[in-house]
Parts: C-alpha cells; structure tokens; sequence
C-alpha cells in the first residue's frame, strides 16, 4: 500500500508539471475579465515575454509577440507602455499570427528618437517630437473604426486611412535587441 | 478492494488530466476572424424636365440633380486553419524480445507477432525459443513536452494498454492501462522515413507497477509502418490482486518481476511526426501511401466444396470470407508513384471449410489506379502469406470512397496454398483442418477506418511539399 502511494503521489507530481509544460509559449491576460480575454503568444521562442499579473505583461529584447483579442476585429485598446530599455518597439496591425513574416501592413515605430507609421512599407507619417522617453509611461489608444485607424501617443492623435485591409483580432509588438517594454492597464472596448 | 478502487481513480483521472488540460489534442485549431470595410459611392443622375419650355441660365438652374450616396460595408468572416497536435499516434506496436530465459519462451518470434502454438492459461512456455517474450502496446499517443526552456524533441505519452511478458509464465507479465512514458529523439535522419535513437523512460500502474527503461533505434513512420530495435531494463511488481496471479495454476503470492531485454518491434499505423510537421497544416500533410486502413471485412464467393459459415455442401452464394486489420499500401517513388508495397498486421481468409489461410504481415505488391478522381480506384496486386500460412494470392479491387474514413469496394482473385499445421485448437473447431487449397473468390468489402489517397494528395506528387513552418527569427 505504502509503495503503491508513493508511486501514484510521483506520477501526480510529474504530470501536474507536464500539464504546465504543454504550451510554454502562451498564456492569457484578463482570463475572469468575461469578453476581455487575451491571448497571449510567443512567436519567436518561449521565454520573451512574463505575463506580470492578469493585465500587464513584460517584452523582453528580440521577442515577436502577438495580442489576440478574441473575435475583436474593430477595437479600441488601450494601454501603458513603458520602455524599460533600448530605444524602442513596433507595434504592427492589420497582420496576422500566420501572416506576420509575408504580411506587414501597417507598422508603427516608436523609439527614443520619434516615431513613424509604415504603411505597405512606405513610410506614410512620422516626427521626432513624438518620441518615448525611458521608464516614462505612455498611453497608447488605437482604434479601428471602418477603414480608419486613430493611433494616439499620450495626448497626440494621428489618423490614417487604412482602406483596402482587412482588419482582425492581432496587435503584434516587435522588440529590438536591447529593448524592453512593459505593457500594463489593458483595456479594450468594441467600437 | 478499497486501494484497487483508489488506483483506478487515480489512472482515470491522469489520463483526463492529459487529455482535457488541451495538450493530448489530434488536431490543432486556429480560428481568426476578420472584418473587410467597403466603401462604395453612387451617383445618381436625376433630370426632371418640365413639360413646359423652360429657359436655363442663372434664374433658371438646370433640371438635372446629382444624388451621391457613401456606402461603408463590413463583412466578418473567420478563417480556421486545422493543424497536426501529436508527435505519435499509433495503432499497435510489437516487439520480439530476447530476455536471458532460455525454459521458458513464449514462442511468438521475430517482432512478437507470429502465432503462438498453445495459448492455454496453464501453458508455461517451450525451451530453445530465441525471442522468449514480447511487449505490446494498444493505442499509443505522444505529446510535445515543451521542458527544460523548450529542449528539443522531448514527448510525454500514453498507450492504452500495454503488456510486458519477459516469458510464457503469467506471474511474469507487467500489464498496465495508460502506462505513462517520457521519451526523447535524437534524430539521425530528419526527413521520411525518420531514423533516431530514442530513449524512454516508462511507468504503468495498474495493474502491474513497474518502470520500464529503453533506448530504441527507430525507423519511420513511412505509411505508418515502422521498425524499432530496443534495449531495456523493466522491474515491477505484481501483487495477489492482478489478473497474472489471481488467475495463476502454479503461483498465489505477490511477485516482484526484473529482466533486461533485447528486442525487434514493428508497428502498424504508428505515424510519427517531428516538431515543424505540427506547424503545417493538414492540407499540406505528407501522405506516403495510396491506402492506410483499420478493418477491412469482405464477405466472399468462392469455389469450395463447403461454406465456410455451415459444414454443409456449399450451395449458397455467401461461402466465405476475408478479415484484414492495420493494413497499409505504400506508394513506391517510380513509374508515376503507381506501384506499391504494402502488407497487414494480420489477414485471415476463410474461403470455405477445410480451405482457410492465416497470414500475419503478408507482403502485397500492386498498382494503384484512379478510375474517377476522388472517388473510384481500382488496383490489381500480388500478395505473397508466409507465415503460420503459406499462399499466393493474385487479385484485384475496386474501391469507392464514402467517405474520408470509410470505403466499399469489389474483390476478386485466385489464391492458392496451405493453411499450415501449427494453429490448430479453435481454429480446426471453426473453420476445418489445415488443408493445400486453390480457390477463386469474388466478393464485396467495407474498410471502416479507411482512407484511400489519391495522385494529388501523395508527397511524391507534390512539388510544393514539405512546407517549411512559419519559424520567426
């Protein structure tokens, strides 16, 4: 009986740590927030991004990570973005998990040094006045309103008319090699 | 009874724990939903001419009007991508063992799958036999096991059941459901068939307890065929409550059970795929084999004295039948990708009374041919029974898919061999003595399980295969 125990309580603990060892490379934010569910995952190597609690996140140097907001294809979010290292982040849009290597559609580059807006590749807007500032905190407002897109740093709004894409659930965050960010306060609202 | 009851709990609820935490999963789905906006302008042209002259000019303003109308449409729509989610899942494996006891040998031969010539409970094995055991495994499932920050090609995995048996002596045996095995891949060849050298490390808990610790050389899968060489050391314990005691003539006590082994494995069914086939999808799948299939049942005519199904003269058409289980056909990479080998795990033919053949891993040769694409094959072959039946069998199918997993089809052929002496028992009982027979047969099929490949679907025939996995640097 004493050996039988020992050797179930053993295989419980393995598979309990198994359970956890399935899908190291995603992991969800507001998961008791009903409809504001966020996937979170990993494109680039597990390890990239720590989940800091149910609504802020941390991106590590040269990680590729995506936000999905489940069946939100026409959202307004919002969040904090602090730069803790490095010289900056792209955010991209109107792309995919699947098409993000082929498909970059929408880029927005804010860095230490200003920021600009990549449409097809094509630089489309930018300024150096609007830039991040390290360990300084950052509201950042995207909506998707038809084929609008209202980007807002801080109080700072640029519009740019998006026709022709198709919008869906992904905001995908690219950091560079010396880059950190931390990502707090999410909210999303339907538009 | 009490702790029997706790082990079963305890099993049941490690097997629903690897299933519903969502890691055990067959197929992967990934949904995205989209939102396309159309902006449209109309312009509509409106003249409302008086039926009276009328002078135009600054007092008098044209009679035409311009209605432009902006229209903005969204259209949702979703897109779901169906994705591999296993490393292994398999059917049945076999493997012949050599274990040091030379008394008391289970007779079952090279890969433990060969018939054996006395399957009575009291049975206690024959001397001189080489491979003395076997280790069987029934429905085998692998996982990524994604641990030491992601290290490569580690599973985690079940069987349904599986059967240690070192000898013919019961109190011997290791038998557990839902034995828990971690394993790791060190991949000499990395495309199909695969070769690797792969370490595991077993536990079974009901109702033997043991560990089992292997290092196998594999090849495969190709058509889910494959074949492993194995090293390994089990130790276990069977207590007073398994099935190998309670039910034992010779033994009553509890029994603590070790012994190295040696050992040739084959398996059926058993597809294996390495981590970047898991991130294509299934439509880019690389398939190897024309036809992959569970159950094959055939009711047959044929031209022997007596039916099968009644020792009476044969008047009816129904004399006989044909039962094929885990049989795979695999495309050969010449001439078109037409011709192919292919074998069963077991295939038994019952023509008529005293005219029967057993054969376990037969070898077929034919040619596959698509007479209505997607739908209707046909295919003429050669399969060659050596054991414990020794036949020719030259034949021909025609095959009719229903549906992705289920095919009927015609059957005709000409057979001719010996049922051989060795079977015996139950076999002689139900279908006659082992006899030489040459018959004709024609007859009609249902494969349950079954899936029939076609040109478009074959690896060989696409260009565009394997698909590299979208890998993010």
């Amino acid at each position: 009986m004493g050996k039988n125990l020992f050797l179930i309580l053993i295989v419980i603990s393995v598979l309990s740590i198994l359970a956890n060892s399935c899908s190291p490379d995603t992991f969800v934010l507001n998961k008791y927030e009903g409809d504001n569910v966020i996937y979170v995952r990993m494109l680039n190597g597990i390890g990239k991004t720590e989940k800091i609690n149910e609504n802020s996140l941390e991106i590590k140097p040269d990680a590729i990570v995506s936000l999905k907001f489940i069946e939100e294809t026409q959202f307004i979010d919002e969040f904090n973005l602090t730069l803790k290292s490095g010289n900056g982040v792209s955010l991209y849009l109107y792309t995919t998990e699947a098409e993000f290597g082929e498909q970059k559609n929408i880029e927005v580059n804010l860095t230490t040094a200003g920021y600009k807006i990549i449409k097809n590749e094509e630089m489309i807007a930018g300024s150096d006045s609007i830039k991040l500032e390290l360990n300084k905190n950052y509201r950042i407002k995207i909506q998707q309103e038809g084929n609008l897109l209202k980007f807002s740093v801080n109080c700072a709004d640029i519009i740019i008319q998006v026709s022709k894409y198709v919008s869906n659930e992904y905001l995908i965050f690219q950091t560079g090699r010396t880059s950190e960010i931390q990502i707090d306060g999410i909210t999303k609202q339907e538009n | 009874m009490k702790v029997k009851k706790y082990i079963i709990g305890i099993s049941s609820l490690i097997s629903l724990l690897i299933f519903f935490v969502g890691c055990g999963s067959i197929t992967r789905e990934e949904k995205d939903a989209f939102t396309i906006t159309e902006i449209d302008t109309t312009f509509t042209n409106f003249v409302k001419n008086s039926p009276a002259n009328k002078d135009n000019g600054t007092v008098f303003p044209s009679s035409k009007e311009v209605l432009v109308e902006r229209n903005l449409t969204q259209r949702d729509s979703e897109y779901t991508r169906y994705y591999p989610d296993f490393i292994r899942l398999g059917f049945f494996e076999s493997i012949g063992i050599v274990t040091g006891n030379t008394d008391n040998g289970i007779g079952t031969g090279l890969f433990g799958l060969f018939p054996m010539d006395n399957i009575s409970q009291s049975f206690r094995g024959k001397s001189g036999k080489t491979f003395a055991g076997g280790i069987y495994r029934l429905g085998i499932g692998e996982w990524r096991l994604r641990w030491f920050r992601d290290a490569p090609n580690w599973t985690y995995g079940i069987s349904l059941f599986e059967a240690l048996i070192p000898d013919a002596k019961a109190e011997d045996i290791l038998t557990a459901i839902y034995p828990f095995y971690i394993r790791k891949r060190f991949y000499l060849k990395e495309t199909i068939p695969y070769v690797s050298v792969t370490p595991s490390l077993g536990v079974g808990l009901l109702p033997s307890q043991y560990l089992n610790l292997s290092v196998s050389l594999d090849g495969g899968s190709i058509g889910g065929f494959n074949v492993r060489a194995y090293l390994g050391f089990a130790v276990g314990y069977n207590s007073k409550a398994t099935p190998q005691i309670k039910n034992n003539d010779y033994i009553h006590s509890d029994k603590t059970i070790s012994f190295p082994y040696a050992g040739l494995g084959v398996s059926f069914l058993d597809f294996l795929n390495i981590v970047p086939e898991t991130l294509v999808e299934w439509k880019d799948y690389q398939h190897s084999s024309w036809e992959l299939g569970l159950i094959e049942m055939s009711l047959l005519t044929t031209n022997s004295k007596k039916s099968v199904f009644g020792d009476t003269t044969n008047t009816s058409a129904l004399s006989g039948f044909d039962l094929q289980i885990a049989k795979t056909n695999i495309a050969i990479p010449i001439l078109d990708n037409r011709f192919y080998v292919g074998t069963s795990l077991i295939r038994f033919l019952g023509l008529g009374r005293n005219t029967w053949a057993m054969a376990v891993m037969p070898i077929r040769v034919g040619y596959w041919h698509t007479l209505v694409e997607d739908e209707l094959t046909t295919t003429p072959f050669l399969e060659f029974g050596y054991y414990p039946s020794y036949y020719i069998n030259i034949g021909g199918e025609v095959n009719l898919r229903i549906s992705d997993n289920v095919n009927i089809g015609l059957k005709g052929g000409y057979i001719n061999g010996d049922s051989g002496n060795i079977l015996g028992g139950s076999l002689v009982n139900n279908f006659g003595i082992a006899n030489t027979f040459s018959n004709l047969y024609f007859g009609v099929s249902l494969r349950l399980i079954d899936d029939i490949f076609f040109e478009h679907q074959l690896r060989y025939n696409r260009r565009d295969l394997p698909k590299e996995p979208k890998i993010y640097k």
